[in-house]
């Protein structure tokens, strides 16, 4: 049993290894890896991120009227977070959501994407100002501390109803069908 | 020569209790955010399960449903809490250290599964360490034991060397941009640190060729001289606390500070 055990953790090691590298077999161990039981050690390499990454919303109400912009998650780094630090997985989530959409902005089919599905169904699920009809997302990049840089946007999403008895609702407030 | 470093299961049983902790940590700070594992959170199953038809639909699903789902997400990270605990609290080695170790690491398993959102390298980490940990004490014998004490230590080292590699073939690390870069994030940075390097930006090249070159020189700790070899782990451990208070990244130090008894054990 030893032998299995060694033989196994060298197979596992060994593959982790080649997976560290980029390339079309690195793809592949990856999309039949679901758990994640191949590490990715990449670490903030090679480029640092820069950028802090935001959620925004804005509801488009049954009178038509659009709300403005809301950021769903505002990160404050509590002075505590070297010990305790839950809102961390939070701002992940929102970070991985983000460089996915970031770079898949344009591919067809992008609003079928894990990412962009998880973050539809968060803002459509938050408190609404009035009777909304439709929700709507974005992805905004800042630079942080550095006051001096102005928010930029890095996805937008479609509008997308909210609630099934208005039908296939256009942007504007009329109806499609 | 450390007492503990002299005897594999000793050893193995340091890097189980510090990865124990480490996942209750993690654990404890998934549960204080019961929001974002709610079907419409940002840690949501609902939509995490469509990125695979066998996780969507069809029997495994359903029974994954069930476990991934609020309420059972609760009933799974209390399970995973549950494991560690025994395995911090229990004799090393005993049924119920094992016991306790399986069910963290058959749990930290199945929370990975669930979600790929939000997790990070320390989460990874503490998989690598909980599971061939498992495995070797239910077989128990001190070979097995040695095979995951080097499974252990030599991902540690493949996660500095890959990481430190990766930096000097980025532009902005090795010329110091890189590192102002992140500090001054409001998620991995903080304001003073970030100030003091862009003002004295010698400082900051200083330190990005210390990381990368400590990262990529990690591995020399398993064949360098006894006396070094403290040194050597208490300055990537250094490294580690100094990154949780100034970029927040807290489950590190457990994650891979779990993985220096390995280390140790087999540097000695």
């Amino acid at each position: 049993m030893a032998e299995l055990a060694g033989l196994t953790f060298l197979v596992w090691f060994l593959v982790s290894a080649v997976a560290q590298l980029p390339g079309p077999i690195t793809r592949r161990i990856r999309s039949v890896d679901a758990i994640g039981v191949i590490p990715s050690w990449s670490f903030f390499a090679p480029n640092p991120v820069r950028t802090d990454s935001h959620l925004v919303y804005r509801h488009i109400l049954d009178s038509g009227i659009v709300t403005d912009w809301t950021e769903v998650f505002v990160w404050q780094a509590p002075p505590t977070r070297w010990i305790w630090n839950p809102d961390r997985r939070v701002e992940k989530a929102i970070s991985d959501a983000s460089s996915h959409l970031s770079w898949r902005k344009d591919v067809t089919g992008v609003q079928w994407s894990t990412p962009y599905l998880l973050l539809l169904s968060h803002v459509s699920g938050l408190p609404q100002t009035g009777a909304a009809a439709a929700v709507q997302f974005a992805l905004l990049g800042s630079f942080g501390h550095q006051s001096g840089k102005a928010p930029f946007v890095r996805f937008v999403s479609d509008c997308h109803p909210l609630d099934d008895r208005l039908g296939r609702r256009s942007v504007d407030g009329t109806r499609t069908h | 020569m450390i007492d503990w470093a002299g005897d594999p299961s000793t050893a193995l049983g340091l890097t189980e209790r510090i990865a124990a902790l480490g996942a209750m940590l993690a654990t404890a700070e998934l549960l204080a955010r019961p929001r974002a594992l709610r079907a419409d959170g940002l840690l949501s199953w609902p939509v995490a399960r469509l990125r695979s038809a066998t996780l969507a639909v069809g029997p495994t699903a359903d029974v994954l449903d069930r476990l991934f789902a609020t309420p059972g997400v609760y009933v799974l990270c209390s399970a995973r809490a549950l494991g560690a605990a025994l395995v911090i609290l229990a004799p090393t080695g005993s049924i119920v250290s094992t016991g306790g170790l399986l069910l963290a690491a058959l749990a930290s398993l199945l929370l990975m599964l669930r979600t790929s959102y939000g997790n990070d390298g320390a989460d990874q980490m503490l998989l690598l360490v909980l599971v061939p940990s498992a495995i070797v004490r239910m077989i128990g014998t001190q070979q097995a034991i040695e095979c995951a004490l080097w499974f252990i230590a030599l991902q540690c080292c493949l996660a500095y060397v890959t990481s430190g590699l990766g930096k000097l073939g980025g532009r902005s690390w090795p010329d110091g941009t890189g590192i102002i870069g992140i500090l001054n994030t409001k998620t991995y940075g903080m304001r003073r640190v970030a100030v003091v390097l862009e003002q004295r930006r010698w400082v900051a090249v200083m330190l990005s060729w210390s990381v990368i070159l400590s990262e990529v020189s990690f591995p020399l700790v398993l064949v360098a001289p006894d006396p070094w070899v403290p040194f050597m782990l208490a300055g990537g451990l250094a490294f580690h606390v100094v990154s949780a208070v100034v970029m927040g990244l807290n489950s590190f130090v457990w994650a891979f500070g779990a993985t220096y008894p390995a280390i140790a054990y087999l540097a000695y």
